[in-house]
């Protein structure tokens, strides 16, 4: 069930119903979001609603047990172990396997291990993490065990963020869930707001510049060396208005069920900085990288080189947590390297990197937005040949010098009003300022942008992105 | 649901609703413009509205009658004879398209005396052109036609182009994304004050000299390879491009089938409909005289090679009982271009259309019939 589909919208208008009458009997209400929740899951394939089920038992009964039966450490080690194991057989195992069959293939060729074909359970990557997040959380000592197992199910099946996020830590949930709060008038404007323009950001954005793209990373040699610059720009709008469009829309459908999700994405494309890029982009992966893998590596306190050694590693398995490919892996090592080197360079020019001036702001602003665009073409690229061909096409045009025609005179325009509307909404986004609007102008930007839905959308509804990880 | 007490959401939901409501009246055509599909309906129906009343023959049929037949020259030999002509031809039309026309025909045109629908073989294998025809039709469809709409287009939750079939605005899609693709055609519609010249688009007719003899269209497997030569003189690379276009979609869509000594209509209920509705629209059409059907020619490569083997007895299945009844007159000019002494590549201008050699002769014929209909003595 897609967020941006008939059956969905179906959904959330009985459970929003739903909701409103359950409103004062707690249980109930949380009762009925979970079941909600699984129905929505189960609209994909219900028989992976077990590992669901095995991962919230397995988390709600190590929190428990975690601080009274004592060997906290060994009660983590159970659930990571676990945890990690069942993402490892599903999401890593054939990757390990079939890059194992390469490995040794050449040298015995008779060495062959068959692959598993699982089929990758949606959303796994993003209701593990949480759970984990939970039981260290509660290894730290920072979060008092759930005692309602039914609390914990939700938390980890809440259907707005199940299959691709954002990230929400255990205590901002509970929080969050223990508020009871009622989404006020003006919280339900700012929600409806997000999900609109959310799904214009998929349905129009994405889904069109998909259109331009997929042509050019299915068969770059038959782009033009400006087509295949154009692809890239087009897809790193294309990825950003996908996973920030759907996280929106998320944030959007918790709003109107009282739940406050933190924010995921502010204005990327803005940054003037890697550092400040992985500050804005998926903003609760981050953090989880952050406090659960960096700081577990010992983060900043064992001096430069450790530190380095830290920041790649850390961005090495984030590239890996996207998908089970080499791809990913050199996408999450080269953010890590340019992590890296960016943090030499701060040392080396604090001058660079402190001043405020336009001129070097907007030199920095550049060269942050094609590392992050060079490294997209290693994210999108099926295998690493095809980004190597776009390399060699884009290469060319030092060479044959542009060649625009009407689509790509178009696509360039394109890219730079898309730039300027990100520089603009950055300012004074869109959806705080229509919260706050009187009914004639929410109304108009809302009911405009329903009817450019409408009206401008691709003709196949096509999945998020992001709900492959 | 505090936010629902206030006017904000449902004001919004009511902008929505109202554009839908504007563009099922005249005011829709505010947006026409050339080119997409929906603009050259709504031009049509505009030039129409302003001489509709006065029509006393029209021809129907898709871009095959568009290009099958020299409309100016046509209207000009109708109205030496005091009769007001026009070509309703709509590229990419179908069954649907014909559907809405047969009905505007029965409500706005008392003095039709005769009407010439003009088709091709290749219009015969499916029901219609799918959401792409939506597009077309939707300036002439009223609120309640989504029932009988969607026999033709049925709704497909995962596909946002069929929303068309009931939602009026869902139906602009086509021109909405035609126009938005190019800030110059976005210009030029919202100059909608700068309408066609209505004799334009009554009797607009698509031109050219270019022939397919320029390139080998012998077989499918000669149309599709490159490394054979292209006589520039004869075809440009255009129209080898476009014809190689066509040719690579009727390899794409696959072998031949074979229909012969099958009972289509008990193997589908497409071909039931399919059958109910060219007869029923035939028998709707509201002319004083029987409504003559042409069936016109195209590139013998078809039949040769992509349509099912069997499709003319198809075609003589639906038409014969109109035809026996003296409900319709039936002129079959597919082959015309095939005698003995005949070059088919000079009468082409792609896989499907007429260029002006052919166009010249398919509209004698036709005159030649329309006349006899119409009792207009040969001189």
């Amino acid at each position: 069930m897609l967020f941006n589909s008939w059956h969905f919208l179906g959904f959330v208008l009985v459970v929003l119903a739903l909701d409103a009458l359950l409103f004062r009997h707690v249980r109930a209400r949380r009762m009925m979001l979970l079941v909600a929740s699984y129905y929505f899951y189960a609209q994909w394939n219900w028989q992976y609603l077990g590992l669901i089920g095995f991962t919230t038992l397995l988390d709600f009964h190590v929190g428990q047990r975690m601080r009274e039966a004592g060997h906290p450490g060994r009660w983590l080690a159970l659930s990571l172990t676990l945890n990690l194991g069942i993402l490892a057989v599903f999401k890593y195992a054939d990757f390990v396997i079939r890059s194992a069959n390469a490995g040794i293939g050449w040298m015995a060729p008779e060495w062959q291990w068959d692959t598993l074909d699982l089929l990758l359970p949606i959303g796994i990557s993003f209701y593990t993490f949480q759970s984990i997040s939970y039981t260290v959380d509660r290894y730290r000592g920072q979060i008092e065990p759930r005692r309602s197992l039914l609390d914990y199910a939700l938390f980890l099946a809440f259907f707005p963020h199940l299959v691709a996020g954002p990230i929400v830590r255990a205590s901002e949930f509970f929080h969050e869930l223990d508020l009871r709060h009622r989404c006020t008038s003006r919280e339900g404007q700012l929600a409806i707001a997000l999900i609109v323009l959310g799904l214009a950001k998929k349905m129009i954005g994405a889904d069109s510049l998909a259109e331009f793209v997929d042509p050019i990373f299915a068969a770059p040699g038959a782009a033009t060396p400006i087509a295949a610059w154009l692809g890239m720009y087009a897809y790193a709008f294309q990825i950003y208005f996908d996973f920030s469009g759907y996280t929106d829309v998320a944030i959007g459908l918790a709003a109107l069920f009282g739940i406050r999700f933190p924010q995921n994405f502010n204005y990327p494309y803005l940054a003037t900085s890697v550092q400040e890029f992985w500050r804005r982009w998926h903003m609760t992966l981050s953090r989880w990288l952050r406090d659960y893998l960096y700081i577990s590596l010992g983060g900043s306190r064992r001096g430069p080189t450790r530190t380095a050694v830290n920041l790649f590693l850390t961005m090495l398995l984030g590239g890996l947590w996207h998908g089970a490919s080499w791809n990913f892996v050199l996408w999450g090592a080269l953010h890590g390297s340019y992590l890296v080197l960016e943090r030499i360079a701060m040392a080396a020019f604090p001058g660079f990197y402190a001043s405020r001036h336009r001129g070097v702001l907007l030199l920095r602003w550049l060269l942050v937005l094609h590392l992050v665009c060079f490294a997209w073409l290693l994210f999108r690229s099926p295998d690493l040949a095809t980004c190597a061909q776009l390399l060699r096409r884009m290469a060319e045009l030092f060479t044959l010098g542009p060649q625009l025609v009407s689509e790509t005179r178009s696509m360039t325009g394109l890219i730079l009003i898309l730039l300027f509307l990100h520089w603009r909404f950055g300012r004074s986004p869109l959806h705080e300022r229509l919260a706050d609007a009187g009914p004639l102008r929410y109304a108009g930007v809302i009911g405009g942008v329903l009817i450019a839905i409408v009206l401008l959308t691709p003709s196949h509804v096509t999945p998020f992105i992001y709900f492959r990880f | 649901m505090a936010f629902l007490r206030k006017p904000h959401l449902w004001l919004a939901l009511m902008l929505v609703l109202l554009v839908e409501l504007m563009l099922r009246t005249p005011a829709s055509a505010l947006l026409q413009s050339g080119g997409s599909h929906t603009g050259r309906s709504l031009q049509l129906q505009s030039a129409l509205r302003a001489r509709g009343e006065r029509l006393n023959v029209i021809t129907i049929g898709s871009s095959i009658a568009e290009y099958g037949v020299d409309h100016e020259a046509l209207g000009e030999a109708l109205r030496a004879q005091g009769l007001e002509y026009a070509s309703l031809a709509m590229p990419g039309g179908h069954l649907l398209t014909m559907r809405t026309l047969t009905r505007y025909a029965q409500e706005q045109l008392p003095e039709l005396r005769a009407a010439v629908v003009l088709i091709a073989l290749t219009e015969f294998e499916s029901i219609g052109n799918g959401s792409y025809e939506l597009a077309i039709a939707q300036p002439w469809l009223r609120i309640g036609d989504h029932r009988w709409v969607s026999e033709h287009v049925p709704l497909d939750r995962a596909e946002p182009s069929t929303l068309g079939s009931i939602s009026a605005l869902a139906g602009y899609r086509h021109h909405a994304q035609f126009l938005t693709r190019s800030p110059k055609r976005l210009a030029k519609a919202l100059k909608w004050w700068r309408r066609p010249s209505i004799d334009e688009r009554l009797w607009v007719t698509g031109r050219s000299s270019d022939s397919l003899c320029g390139m080998d269209t012998s077989s499918l497997a000669a149309c599709l390879d490159p490394t054979r030569p292209l006589d520039q003189n004869l075809t440009s690379v255009a129209t080898a491009n476009t014809a190689r276009a066509t040719c690579t979609h009727m390899h794409i869509d696959g072998g031949q089938g074979d229909w012969r000594g099958h009972d289509l209509e008990a193997e589908s209920p497409i071909f039931r409909r399919m059958r109910e509705l060219r007869q029923q629209q035939l028998r709707e059409l509201p002319s004083h005289a029987p409504p003559l059907l042409v069936l016109m020619p195209v590139h013998p490569l078809w039949e040769q090679e992509r349509l099912a083997v069997g499709v003319r007895d198809w075609v003589t299945q639906i038409h014969a009982p109109l035809v026996a009844r003296g409900e319709i007159r039936m002129l079959d000019l597919s082959r015309m271009f095939e005698g003995p002494g005949m070059r088919t590549c000079e009468y082409f201008r792609d896989m499907y259309h007429l260029n002006h050699a052919g166009q010249a002769l398919a509209t004698a014929a036709i005159k030649t019939a329309l006349w006899e209909q119409l009792q207009i003595p040969h001189k």
